[in-house]
């Protein structure tokens, strides 16, 4: 009861704060171009990280064991690369069109219209899979770690993001997503340590999967190269074309900004996915040897958690929390943004003046994700995969190959927007049938945009006259 | 005659192909010069750009991370006496990488944004 007062509290606060100093679209969606490399960096990289770190990483590698790792093995590279192949064109892009999101970007390479319009719909797709990532991994976790419950839980937390989300936008959200950054990192340095302690250290835990399950130390195990190979290029290059690492971009104070972001994100990537590594590779070991009873993958984390002490119980909850609440603000505050912003730009019409349009839908978009996530019977990992691959499909040609290239064009994009997020859910869709095939949903939709992109643009391309977005 | 920026479309056209190709066959070997490829196709464009120092950069960056994925796949295979040992440097290089990495790009930043379309 406790922790709800103050996390209300909290709530209340920054909600206050935040609509006091958000006055404008700027403010609401791009927290009036504020940020430094510390508070966007961090932000970035809370954004990013959330329950399929802490709950489906952890449930992954008792699935899969090693395998899962070709998730997160590009993660010392990925800071620098979206810094340098989309950071760097995007606050060009921002100095001259003066773009507030992430279909912005699109629409001014490729012009207003569809362009924008595709973006803003695979933002309304993959955001709300996403945010019902969030919702049904504090579930989980709540649920296992309390015996029941959990679903209140996570509709609490939700409704404390989506209230200062919805009042002060992303001045209020990106502040907090710093806050949150910081706490998921120290806290996973911690909970890393403790799990691989409990399991007699890394070298212990390793030795027992090697006498009990060698199948878990296979770097193939269970997905296969294609897979494994995916999961590594689609979660390398993948960052470059995520609305909620992207959107970071928009937000920084000038370009010199991005000269120290890498450092930041990279830090903070790699101290929190220490609890992928540390609480996969214990909790399995203890699974093995049976100190550790799951009914579900996704139970490893909160089970493991439980059997420690009642002070890092607390500690997880807090981590996981912060994780959940990061991401659904970028993600609700991206949402609001697509519908109550680039869906009208997009079809010719000026958005609305105020607030009071991005708020609603800020709060309508909190509501179908819970939806969805109550009624998704899928593992959050997988789900988390979801999302990922609806932005890498729809957005990766267009953004990472489209900010550096000159001759891709419009007709290119759009159909390149159509076609990619089309293979990717029907290969999803098929998975989900049961007919497994050996293409990587997201990247193989990545792809097939790439040809499309490059087959349908007529190179040299004029360039486009450059216009500045409605304030 | 193919300018400088259509060759880094030609390789993304390359590189989607040959993930096409490899997926289709479930071929390793395929499968890993695209992963390898598609990490370095960003060094590609910069040197097209002749920006030398953000593509040695980059280079090193796609250097690490190949380490880090051959050293994935070759310290997993030890036997479990020398496995804790061969993880912990597995662990070790991707930590030295998240070190030094965004320290190159940094040490090459210039400041002005570079141009593009």
């Amino acid at each position: 009861m406790t922790a709800w007062i103050l996390l209300a509290a909290a709530a209340v606060g920054l909600a206050l704060w935040g609509g006091r100093h958000t006055r404008d679209a700027a403010g609401f969606f791009a927290a009036s171009r504020t940020a430094g490399p510390v508070l966007a960096g961090l932000g970035g990289t809370a954004a990013g990280l959330s329950a399929f770190v802490f709950i489906g990483g952890p449930g992954l590698f008792a699935s899969i064991g090693v395998a899962s790792l070709w998730i997160i093995l590009s993660a010392p590279l990925t800071g620098a690369l979206q810094c340098w192949a989309v950071g760097e064109p995007i606050v060009r892009l921002v100095k001259s069109r003066k773009t507030l999101t992430v279909p912005g970007i699109v629409a001014a390479r490729y012009g207003e219209g569809a362009p924008r319009g595709l973006a803003a719909a695979a933002v309304v797709a993959g955001g709300v899979a996403m945010l019902a990532v969030q919702v049904k991994g504090v579930a989980v976790t709540a649920g296992v770690l309390l015996g029941g419950g959990g679903w209140g839980i996570a509709a609490g937390l939700l409704a404390a993001t989506t209230l200062y989300t919805a009042a002060g936008g992303m001045r209020a959200g990106l502040l907090a997503e710093a806050l949150q950054g910081l706490l998921m990192a120290g806290s996973a340095l911690i909970l890393a340590g403790f799990a691989l302690a409990r399991a007699g250290g890394p070298g212990a835990a390793l030795a027992t999967l090697h006498q009990l399950k060698p199948a878990l130390l296979d770097p193939w195990n269970g997905i296969g190269p294609s897979t494994a190979l995916g999961w590594f290029l689609l979660f390398g290059l993948g960052t470059c074309a995520q609305p909620h690492y992207l959107q970071k971009f928009l937000l920084v104070r000038n370009e010199r900004t991005l000269r120290w972001m890498p450092l930041v994100m990279t830090g903070g990537l790699m101290a929190v996915l220490t609890v992928w590594i540390g609480v996969g590779l214990g909790g399995t070991a203890l699974l093995a040897r049976g100190a550790l009873k799951i009914g579900t993958p996704d139970q490893l984390a909160p089970a493991l958690l439980r059997s420690l002490s009642p002070t890092l119980l607390v500690l997880a909850v807090v981590a996981v929390a912060a994780a959940v609440m990061s991401t659904a603000a970028t993600l609700l505050n991206l949402v609001a943004a697509a519908v109550t912003r680039d869906a009208p730009l997009a079809m010719g019409r000026t958005p609305g003046d105020g607030l009071a349009l991005p708020r609603l839908a800020t709060v309508g978009a909190a509501a179908v994700a819970l939806s969805l996530a109550a009624a998704s019977g899928r593992q959050v990992a997988l789900l988390g995969v979801l999302g990922w691959g609806t932005f890498t499909a729809a957005l990766l040609p267009v953004v990472l190959l489209g900010l550096n290239w000159n001759g891709a064009a419009r007709r290119g994009a759009v159909a390149a927007m159509i076609a990619g997020p089309l293979v990717q859910l029907s290969l999803e869709a098929l998975h989900h049938a049961g007919h497994a095939t050996s293409f990587e949903p997201g990247l193989t939709g990545a792809a097939v945009g790439t040809l499309v992109l490059v087959g349908l643009s007529r190179w040299p391309q004029p360039a486009l006259a450059v216009t500045e977005e409605p304030a | 005659m193919i300018s400088r920026m259509n060759r880094s479309a030609l390789l993304a056209m390359l590189l989607s192909l040959l993930w096409l190709a490899g997926a289709a066959m479930d071929s390793f070997h395929l499968l890993a010069a695209v992963a390898v490829l598609g990490l370095l196709s960003p060094a590609c464009w910069a040197l097209a750009r002749r920006s030398v120092p953000q593509a040695r950069f980059l280079a090193a960056g796609l250097a690490a991370t190949g380490v880090a994925m051959g050293g994935f796949l070759l310290f997993l295979r030890l036997p479990a006496s020398r496995g804790a040992r061969g993880f912990a440097v597995e662990i070790a290089i991707l930590a030295a990488g998240a070190a030094v990495i965004p320290l190159l790009y940094a040490a090459t930043f210039s400041g002005d944004v570079r141009d593009g379309p």
